[in-house]
């Protein structure tokens, strides 16, 4: 997939909260220079003003914030944990990540495109979170 | 009940979940045989009233678009079964 690198999918076991979740999700991006240190922290504290809306689906997270808000390049990294990760609002859980960095209105919609129609497939979703490794969980996507 | 002609979807940043909402919004309607809706996707900034017919957001920010007129609010942004259901309500089909 377009703006999705192999080395940018990842499986851990957990996370201490949502904002370590969210942290951890966007590690990729930072090591890799698509994004600055300072996008995680706008991500969490949009979330912290209007709740998790980047909850996209059940179990499927989006981590994401504005370009200017530190945005490099369009990248998109996808970090499964295994457990799940729970925000501060009664059943909103996910488990799996996709940390998206826009660096414009545009560049990423293909990539965004292609994500949204594999994750509405439930069964699909059912084995995305159940990924044995990281090269099966890279082969979703891709 | 007034015509809707507008659809403004939007998330907190305006890049993502409102972009996917977009798409689903116009598949949806194209299922339906409606063809004279405009669909659009923004930030929640520009939701304020008169900006559309109908908003479209997560289930978590309805309370905003509410106050801006009529809304509806997705539990499963990326599924069209909720998007095709709801819109239908919504345009009294």
């Amino acid at each position: 997939m377009d703006l999705l690198d192999k080395k940018n999918v990842k499986i851990l076991e957990r996370a201490d909260d949502w904002k370590d979740a969210v942290r951890k999700s966007v590690v990729p991006l930072e090591e890799g220079g698509y994004v600055k240190a300072e996008y995680k922290e706008a991500i969490i504290s949009g979330v912290e003003k209007l709740g998790p809306y980047i909850i996209v689906a059940p179990s499927i997270a989006l981590p994401h914030a504005r370009p200017e808000q530190g945005v490099v390049k369009s990248q998109i990294a996808i970090t499964l944990f295994r457990k799940e990760v729970q925000f501060d609002k009664k059943d909103a859980t996910a488990q799996l990540f996709v940390a998206l960095a826009a660096a414009d209105s545009d560049s990423h919609l293909n990539a965004l495109m292609t994500i949204s129609e594999i994750l509405q497939d439930e069964e699909k979703v059912e084995q995305i979170l159940q990924a044995e490794n990281e090269e099966a969980l890279y082969s979703f996507f891709n | 009940m007034a015509a809707i002609k507008k659809i403004l979807c939007f998330c907190g940043s305006g890049l993502g979940t409102s972009f996917l909402m977009e798409m689903n919004a116009k598949k949806a309607l194209k299922n339906l045989g409606v063809t004279d809706v405009e669909v659009d996707h923004t930030t929640i900034d520009d939701v304020v009233p008169g900006a559309a017919d109908l908003f479209i957001c997560g289930a978590d920010l309805l309370p905003n678009a509410e106050k801006a007129g009529k809304a509806i609010g997705l539990d499963n942004m990326v599924s069209m079964d909720e998007m095709t259901q709801k819109l239908k309500a919504a345009l009294g089909l």
